[in-house]
C-alpha cells in the first residue's frame, strides 16, 4: 500500500481483498491449525468465533408449509384416530379445524438409523443416514408473513437483515466473481417477495440476488451479465482504455485506495462475465448428472446450487416455487404429491452429488417450510376450500426440519411432536434456537456476529437463541 | 473490492480486531502460562499510589469502552478491569510481562508497534500515556484491583447526570475574543473561526492546513454540491478566467438560491425521512402505492428552495394539520414525513417506525430501543416510548381521506385514547400511564403533559424550542455531512452518551448556536461554503494522511464518490438527455431505454427496490438512514458496462459529438472529453483515444433484441375470438394507452398497459392485449403472475392465447396467483398474447400480469422473454445501439474515476 492509511481503513481494505497486513508466515500457519480463517486471506468483516464446521449452505425452502405428519414425522396413531376427535384438546390455528385426518401416504423405514419417511419424500429419504431430523420444530404464529420472515431473519415483523445477509456480512464472498447470496425461486417470488432475503440495515451488498430459475439463458438469470452493443474483444480493449485513463487519475491523487478498488471492480466484473455465465450453465453437466436430477425448474436449480456452491458461493436459498406451492388446505393428497414430486428427485440428486463431491462435509443442507400442518382437518370455507374437507391448516405449534451435511449429527431424530404430531413437546427447538445452531455451525457465537444500528448491537437471533447440542455432530 | 463503511459502524472493526487476536490465540498460550506461574505477589502502598493516580484513571479513559465488565464488552476475550483479568489476558494469551514492558503484549498495542494489533484503534495514546504504562509494567506492575470490585462507574443511564453529556447541554456561540484569549491565532487562509479552530488542531497535530483548492475543482465540488451535475465546459472557463475578488462567493450565492439546490438538498432529507412510493407489502395483491406520495417530495423540495425556517419545516412535518389544515399553502403535505413510510401489518409497528423517524431524525436520539424496556445506554425509559406512541397513536388519517386536505396528513383522534406502557413491547402486558409528554430527561419536571390534541405540535414545539439541545446540533451536522463528506459526529442519528464530541466540538457548537438564531438552512449552507475547510483541497501528504487518518483536524477535503442520482444524472447530462423538470409525479426508470427524468423523481418501490438502486447504495426506503454506505461492487460495473441505458447514453453522447461534420477524429475525440469530463484532453490521452477511435470495430454478439419481439395494442375479445389488434398509439408516463388525455373520453377510457400490468377499457372492443412474436419454431412454455387488487367491481377476464389457441382464460378477482405453466408448438411469427377484457361491469379492473416465456427452438436453442424486463416505449431499431468506437470512447469516459469522482 502506497498510502498511510488509518487502522480502520487499512483493515476494511484488507478485507476486500486489496492489500493485506503484514502477518507473518507463522501466524498464518497457527491459524490454519486452529481452523479458523487464515486472517491475511479472510474476506469478511467478522471473523468466526470458532473453527467453523460448514462454509456454505444451501436452503430448501419448502414456501407454503409442507406436513411433518405426512413427511417425516409418522404418527401411528393418526390412524387410530382418523375421522374421530383428537384425543387431547384442538389447538387453535389459522382456520377453524375439525377431526384427525390420516397420512395418506405409503411410509417406509430406510437406511441404518431406520428413518420412517413417506413415499413423497422416497429420493430423499435414500440419504436418511445423512439426515439430521428435528421434529420438535416450533414458531410463534400460523400466518406465512410473519413466519416466512422469522425463518429468513429472525424477526416476524420488523424489517432485520436475512440470515443470508448476516452470514455473507460476517464470513464475506467465497467468489468474487459471483454473487454471495443468491435466492432462486422459480416463476416468481415466494410470499412476502424480496422481503425474504432483505439486507435490512445491513448495506445494499448484502441483499440476496433474485434469481427467477425458470429461465435457462443466463441473460435472464443475471442482470447485466451481458451487453449486446459492444463485442467482448472490443470492451476488453474499452477496458484497457479505461485502466490507462484511471491509472493516470490516480497518480495524480496519491494512489487514494478508494480509487483503486473501483478500477479494480471493472477486471472483476470483466471476470465475472465468463464465470457467472459458466455457473448457471447446466449443460456443462454430464447427461448422466441432468438425469440424476431430473426434468423441472426445482431440478435445474437444485443443479445451479451444487454449482454454485462449489465455486464458493456462501448461500443459496431454492424456493420450492412462487406464492406458497406447499399450501395444502384442500386437496392435500394430491397437492402434496404434486409438489413433493416436484422437489424430491432434485434434492436427492443434490444430496448424492454434494457427497460424491466431497462438498457435502462443509456444505449445510437445510429442508423446510416456515411452519408445518395440523394433523387434524381443516373445516371447509367459503370462498377457498368450499366444500372441502381434505386438508391441513397452518401449524406452527410443531414441524419438522432437517438438515444435512455440514457437521450436524447424521442419522439422528431431534426432539419429538406429541402423539399426534401436533406440538412439539420434546426438546423443542424454536426458529431462534435452530438460527443460533446454524451459526455455530458456521463457525459464530450467535451473540457475537452482531451489528450496531440505530444505537443497538443487533444480531439475527436478537435476545434469544440456545444452540441445541444435539444437531452438532 | 473496498468498502467505505459508515463511519457509525465501530462493530466491524472491533469484531476484526477481536478476531486477529483470536486467530493468534495459540501462539500466546504457551506465553500466557508462562506468565501466570511468575505473577508477582501484589505490590505495596506506595506503588499502587502510582497506578491509582496514573495509571488506572489511563485505563479506565482508553480501554474499558472495549475491554471491562462494566461496559459489556471484552473484546480478544480481554479485560484490563481487575488485575487477575489483566494479567491473564485475552486470547493472545498475557498481556503484560510484570518488569518488562518491552516484553509485553500491551506495550506493543498501544506503541502500535505490531500491525494488526494498533490499541486503542481510534487514537494512539500520547507519548507520555505510554510511558505511564510502561513505567508501571516495568516496576512490576503493582495492581491493587480484584475482581470483586464493584464494576467502576456503574451508573443506570437514567441516573446519569444529562449535563454530563456533552450533546445534551444547549450549544454556545464561539467568542472571537474567547479564542485569541485562548491563543487560537487568526490562521491566514481562515475566513471563518472555525477555520481558526481547525488551524490549530492542525498545528497541534503537526500537520499544515490545506490550500484552497483550484478553480476547475472548485467548482465541480460546488456544483456536485449544489445540483448534482457536473458544471460544463464553459461554466469551468468562465469561472477560471473571472478575476474578481469574490467570484466564488457570487457562484455560492447564486447556486444556493437556484431550485436546483433544493433537488440535491431535498434528497438528503428524503433519506432521513424514508422517503418511498409505496407502503411496502400487502396481502392478496392489494393496491401498494401510496397516494400522493410525490406530494411530500414536492414540498420538501419547495422548502429547501424558499429556505423555509428549519424549525417552521419541522412543524409542518410534524403537525401540518394544525399548521395548514387547508392544505392552503401545501404545508398539510409535509406530514408525509410522518405518514410516508412502511405501512406494516402490525399497526404498533408502523407506529415504531414512525417513532424511530421523528427520534433518530430529528433529534439524533434512539427512542425506538426502549420499546421493550428502559434504553441501555441512554436516558431513555420505556414511559418515553409510550408517551411517544401515545401522541402518534391519537394521530390518524382524516375519516374521509378522499375529502381530505391532503392525502398525507393525519389529524388527531376525536376522543383521543389513553396509553399505558405495554411492559416488554407486549399489548396485553400494561404498566404505569404514558401521558403523551417530551422525553423526560429533556423537560422540567414541572411540565405539564401536552394540552394540545394528540400533542403532535406541542411535541414539534419542544423539538425546536430554543433550548433544546439536540435538533439544531443534529441538522447542522447532517448538512454539514452533505456539502464536506463527512459528518462532524460520526454517527448523525445517535447522539446519546456513547457517541464521542467531534474532536473540535466548538465547530459544531457553534454553527448549532449560529443556526438557531436564524434557522435558515441556506445561510447555513453559505457558511459552511465559504469555510476555507469546505474549499480547500483534497489532496494531502503522507504524513498528514498518517497523522490524521480521519480527517479529525479539517485540514483536507473528502474526495467524493458520486452517489446513485450524482452519478446517474451526470449520465444524462453527458448523453444531453436530461429532462429537468421541476417536481412531479414519480417514474419507473429502471427500463432498457433511457427515462430523461432525474433520478430524485424515480419511482420506489419499497418491497422489491430494484436491485439497480441497492446496487448502487441507494439509502433504504425501509428504515430512517443516517447515512448512505458507500459499497464498491463488480455490479455496479456490470450495470455500467452492459446496460443498454448506458449504451443509449454513449451513442447520444457521440451523436452529440458528430454533429460538427467537418471534425477530425481528433477534434471529435476532444469535444468529447470536453462534454463528458468538462476538460482538454491531455497529450498522451488524445493519443490512445484517437488510436482506439480508428481501430476497427466488430459487430456485437446479439440475439435480436427482446423489446422488438413485443408489442401493445388493443383489439376486439368476443366469442373467444380475436380481432382487429391495433397497436397503441401514445407511450405516456411509462405506459402504452389510446391517446395522451387519459383516461380517453371514448370507449377505450382507461385501456393502457404498463411493464406489470395495466387496465382494459370497456367491453369487448377494447381488450388489452400484450404479445410476443415467435423468432423460432419450437415449443414455447409460458408461465407467470396475474392478479386484480381491487375488492370492488367483478374483476377482469385474462386470455392467454398461444399461437391463436385459448390455452388459459380465467375470471381474476381481488387475486394473485401464480399462473399454471402452458406449454405449446409455436412457429415463427406467431404470437403468444395475453389479453385482459373488463368483464361484465366496468370499473376497478387495474390488474397487474408478469409473464415468462421459454421457446426452445427445433435445434435446441432457446429464446427467452420477460414481460417487465423486456417492456418499453417506442424505440427505432436502429437504436438497438452498436456503438461505434466514438460511442465506445464515450462509454469509457463515463466509467472512469474522474467521472465518478469529485476532488
Amino acid at each position: 500500500m502506497n498510502l498511510p492509511l488509518s487502522r480502520r481503513d487499512a483493515l476494511k481494505v484488507c478485507g476486500m481483498g486489496f492489500g493485506s497486513l503484514a502477518l507473518t508466515d507463522a501466524l498464518c500457519r497457527e491459524s490454519a491449525a486452529s481452523g479458523l480463517p487464515n486472517p491475511a486471506d479472510f474476506r469478511g468483516e467478522v471473523m468466526p468465533h470458532f473453527p467453523a464446521k460448514a462454509k456454505r449452505v444451501i436452503h430448501l425452502f419448502m414456501n407454503g408449509g409442507p406436513s411433518q405428519v405426512d413427511s417425516f414425522d409418522r404418527k401411528p396413531a393418526l390412524e387410530e384416530f382418523d375421522g374421530k376427535s383428537a384425543p387431547m384438546a384442538n389447538l387453535k390455528t389459522e382456520r377453524p379445524t375439525g377431526n384427525v385426518m390420516r397420512s395418506p401416504y405409503k411410509w417406509d423405514k430406510y437406511g441404518e438409523c431406520g428413518l420412517e419417511v413417506s413415499e413423497l419424500f422416497e429420493h430423499t429419504a435414500k440419504h436418511a443416514d445423512d439426515l439430521c431430523v428435528i421434529n420438535s420444530m416450533y414458531a410463534d404464529v400460523p400466518n406465512h408473513e410473519p413466519s416466512l420472515l422469522l425463518m429468513n431473519c429472525g424477526e416476524a415483523r420488523l424489517i432485520r437483515p436475512a440470515m443470508g445477509s448476516w452470514l455473507t456480512y460476517g464470513l464475506g464472498s467465497g467468489n468474487e466473481n459471483l454473487p454471495s447470496f443468491i435466492a432462486m425461486c422459480p416463476g416468481g417470488y415466494p410470499i412476502k417477495e424480496s422481503q425474504n432475503w432483505q439486507n435490512g440495515f445491513l448495506p445494499g451488498k448484502y441483499q440476496g440476488t433474485y434469481i427467477d430459475s425458470s429461465f435457462a439463458t443466463v441473460e435472464r438469470l443475471l442482470e447485466n451479465i451481458r451487453g449486446r452493443s459492444v463485442h467482448p474483444t472490443n470492451q476488453r480493449e474499452q477496458l484497457d482504455l479505461l485502466s490507462k485513463l484511471n491509472q493516470q487519475h490516480a497518480v495524480q491523487r496519491g494512489n487514494d485506495p478508494r480509487l483503486e478498488s473501483r478500477i479494480e471492480s471493472f477486471e472483476l466484473a470483466y471476470r465475472m462475465q465468463s464465470e457467472a455465465s459458466e455457473a448457471f450453465d447446466i449443460s456443462r453437466e454430464t447427461e448422466e448428472t441432468r438425469k440424476m436430477y431430473g426434468e423441472g425448474d426445482f431440478s435445474r436449480q437444485a443443479l445451479i446450487a451444487r454449482r454454485l456452491v462449489e465455486r464458493g458461493v456462501r448461500f443459496v436459498q431454492l424456493y420450492t416455487g412462487a406464492g406458497q406451492p406447499w399450501d395444502s388446505h384442500d386437496d392435500l393428497d394430491k397437492a402434496h404429491r404434486r409438489v413433493a414430486k416436484g422437489v424430491d428427485q432434485g434434492i436427492g440428486a443434490l444430496l448424492t452429488d454434494l457427497k460424491r463431491t466431497g462438498l457435502l462435509d462443509e456444505t449445510l443442507v437445510i429442508w423446510g417450510g416456515e411452519f408445518g400442518r395440523t394433523p387434524v382437518v381443516e373445516m371447509p370455507k367459503k370462498g377457498s376450500n368450499q366444500g372441502k374437507m381434505n386438508g391441513r391448516d397452518h401449524n406452527h405449534y410443531g414441524f419438522t426440519m432437517w438438515m444435512a451435511g455440514g457437521g450436524v449429527n447424521a442419522g439422528t431424530r431431534v426432539g419429538a411432536t406429541d402423539e399426534l404430531g401436533f406440538k412439539a413437546v420434546e426438546n423443542r427447538v424454536h426458529v431462534h434456537d435452530l438460527h443460533a445452531t446454524i451459526l455455530r455451525l458456521m463457525g459464530y457465537d450467535h451473540k457475537r456476529l452482531t451489528y450496531r444500528y440505530a444505537g443497538r448491537d443487533f444480531r439475527l437471533t436478537d435476545v434469544h437463541g440456545r444452540i441445541v447440542d444435539e444437531i452438532i455432530g | 473490492m473496498f468498502v467505505r463503511r459508515s463511519y457509525r459502524d465501530h462493530r466491524s472493526f472491533y469484531a476484526r480486531q477481536q478476531s486477529d487476536l483470536d486467530s493468534k490465540w495459540i501462539r500466546r498460550l504457551s506465553a500466557g502460562l508462562v506468565a501466570l506461574l511468575i505473577l508477582p505477589v501484589w505490590a505495596c502502598a506506595d506503588d499502587t499510589d502510582f497506578f491509582e493516580a496514573k495509571v488506572r484513571p489511563l485505563l479506565i479513559e482508553r480501554c474499558y469502552e472495549c475491554h471491562s465488565v462494566e461496559s459489556g464488552e471484552s473484546m480478544g476475550d480481554y479485560r484490563l478491569d481487575s488485575a487477575p483479568a489483566m494479567h491473564a489476558g485475552g486470547s493472545r494469551g498475557a498481556s503484560i510481562v510484570p518488569g518488562d514492558a518491552d516484553a509485553s503484549v500491551l506495550v506493543r498495542a498501544i506503541s502500535y508497534s505490531e500491525p494488526g494489533l494498533e490499541m486503542p484503534p481510534d487514537e494512539k495514546l500520547s507519548d507520555d500515556e505510554i510511558e505511564i504504562l510502561k513505567h508501571w509494567i516495568d516496576s512490576g506492575a503493582p495492581d491493587p484491583r480484584t475482581d470483586e470490585d464493584p464494576p467502576e462507574e456503574s451508573v443506570s443511564p437514567l441516573s446519569r447526570d444529562v449535563k454530563s453529556h456533552w450533546a445534551f447541554v444547549p450549544p454556545n456561540r464561539v467568542s472571537g475574543t474567547e479564542l485569541r484569549d485562548n491563543n487560537v491565532e487568526v490562521h491566514p487562509s481562515s475566513r471563518d473561526l472555525m477555520d481558526d479552530l481547525s488551524a490549530k488542531y492542525a498545528s497541534e497535530l503537526g500537520i499544515p492546513v490545506g490550500e484552497i483548492a483550484d478553480r476547475d475543482t472548485l467548482l465541480r465540488r460546488l456544483h456536485f454540491d449544489l445540483s448534482g451535475l457536473p458544471p460544463t465546459y464553459d461554466e469551468l472557463k468562465s469561472f477560471r478566467e473571472d478575476r474578481r475578488p469574490d467570484a466564488f462567493q457570487r457562484r455560492v450565492n447564486r447556486m444556493v438560491a437556484d431550485p436546483r439546490m433544493s433537488e440535491r438538498m431535498g434528497r438528503h432529507w428524503l433519506d432521513v425521512a424514508r422517503y418511498a412510493d409505496t407502503i411496502g407489502y400487502t396481502t392478496a395483491g392489494k393496491e401498494r402505492t401510496i397516494k400522493g406520495s410525490h406530494r411530500y417530495r414536492d414540498w420538501v423540495l419547495k422548502a429547501f428552495a424558499e429556505d423555509m425556517p428549519f424549525d417552521e419545516m419541522v412543524r409542518h412535518q410534524l403537525a401540518g394539520d394544525r399548521t395548514d389544515p387547508e392544505n392552503e399553502n401545501g404545508n398539510a403535505d409535509a406530514m408525509g414525513f410522518i405518514t410516508i413510510g412502511r405501512k406494516f401489518l402490525s399497526n404498533d409497528d408502523t407506529l415504531d417506525d414512525r417513532i424511530d423517524v421523528i427520534t433518530r431524525g430529528l433529534l439524533g436520539l434512539t427512542v425506538s430501543c426502549a420499546r421493550c424496556h428502559d434504553h441501555k445506554f441512554d436516558p431513555i425509559p420505556t414511559v418515553d416510548y409510550y408517551s411517544l406512541y401515545n401522541v402518534l397513536n391519537n394521530s390518524v388519517p382524516p375519516e374521509d381521506l378522499d375529502a381530505a386536505a391532503s392525502p398525507l396528513m393525519l389529524v388527531d383522534r376525536d376522543k383521543l385514547r389513553r396509553q399505558q406502557v405495554y411492559i416488554r413491547g407486549q399489548r396485553g402486558n400494561r404498566g404505569d400511564d404514558a401521558p403523551r409528554q417530551y422525553l423526560t430527561a429533556f423537560r422540567r419536571s414541572e411540565e405539564i403533559p401536552f394540552e394540545n390534541g394528540s400533542g403532535r405540535l406541542d411535541l414539534a414545539e419542544k423539538i425546536v424550542a430554543d433550548d433544546n439541545p439536540l435538533t439544531a446540533r443534529v441538522y447542522v451536522n447532517r448538512v454539514w455531512g452533505h456539502l464536506t463528506g463527512r459528518p462532524l459526529v460520526d454517527s448523525p442519528s445517535d447522539f446519546g452518551f456513547r457517541t464521542a464530541a467531534p474532536a473540535i466540538p466548538e465547530t459544531l457548537d457553534d454553527l448549532a448556536a449560529d443556526f438557531q438564531t436564524h434557522w435558515s438552512t441556506q445561510r447555513l449552507m453559505r457558511r459552511i461554503l465559504m469555510t476555507r475547510i469546505y474549499q480547500q483541497s483534497s489532496n494531502a501528504d503522507a504524513d498528514s494522511l498518517s497523522l490524521d487518518p480521519n480527517n479529525t483536524a479539517l485540514a483536507r477535503a473528502e474526495r467524493r464518490r458520486r452517489d446513485f442520482e450524482s452519478l446517474r444524472d451526470s449520465i444524462l447530462v453527458g448523453a444531453g438527455q436530461i429532462d429537468c423538470q421541476y417536481g412531479g409525479e414519480s417514474v419507473e426508470i429502471t427500463s432498457p431505454t433511457i427515462t430523461p427524468r432525474r433520478t430524485l423523481y424515480a419511482m420506489i418501490n419499497r418491497q422489491n427496490l430494484p436491485g439497480l438502486f441497492r446496487t448502487f447504495d441507494f439509502a433504504s426506503p425501509d428504515m430512517h438512514s443516517p447515512e448512505r454506505y458507500q459499497t464498491t461492487v463488480p455490479q455496479q460495473a456490470l450495470f455500467l458496462m452492459n446496460h443498454s441505458q448506458l449504451s443509449s447514453a454513449a451513442l447520444a453522447a457521440a451523436n452529440q459529438v458528430k454533429q460538427d461534420r467537418t471534425a477530425d477524429v481528433g477534434q471529435q475525440v476532444t469535444m468529447l472529453f470536453r462534454r463528458l469530463l468538462q476538460r482538454e484532453p491531455s497529450e498522451s490521452e488524445l493519443d490512445a483515444a484517437v488510436a482506439f477511435v480508428q481501430s476497427d470495430v466488430l459487430p456485437p454478439l446479439v440475439n435480436a433484441d427482446p423489446r422488438e419481439l413485443w408489442s401493445y395494442g388493443t383489439a376486439k375479445w368476443e366469442n373467444k375470438q380475436l380481432s382487429e389488434f391495433t397497436p397503441f398509439p401514445v407511450f405516456d408516463k411509462n405506459g402504452w394507452q389510446i391517446e395522451t388525455k387519459y383516461p380517453s373520453p371514448g370507449a377505450f377510457t382507461y385501456a393502457r398497459l404498463t411493464n406489470e400490468g395495466g387496465h382494459p377499457g370497456h367491453g369487448d372492443n377494447a381488450a388489452v392485449v400484450r404479445r410476443w412474436k415467435s423468432p423460432v419454431d419450437g415449443v414455447v412454455k409460458v408461465i407467470g403472475m396475474v392478479g386484480h387488487r381491487a375488492k370492488q367491481g367483478d374483476g377482469i377476464q385474462a386470455v392467454i392465447r398461444i399461437a391463436g389457441e385459448v390455452v388459459f382464460d380465467e375470471k381474476q378477482f381481488s387475486s394473485n396467483r401464480p399462473l399454471p405453466a402452458k406449454k405449446r408448438k409455436i412457429r415463427k411469427g406467431e404470437f403468444v398474447e395475453f389479453i385482459a377484457h373488463s368483464g361484465p361491469t366496468l370499473s376497478h379492473d387495474s390488474f397487474f400480469w408478469r409473464s415468462k416465456i421459454s421457446a426452445t427452438a427445433d435445434d435446441g436453442s432457446v429464446v427467452e422473454a420477460n414481460s417487465v424486463d423486456d417492456f418499453s416505449g417506442p424505440f427505432q431499431k436502429t437504436e438497438t445501439p452498436q456503438l461505434d468506437r466514438l460511442a465506445q470512447l464515450a462509454q469509457v469516459l463515463f466509467l472512469t474515476n474522474e467521472f465518478a469522482f469529485v476532488d
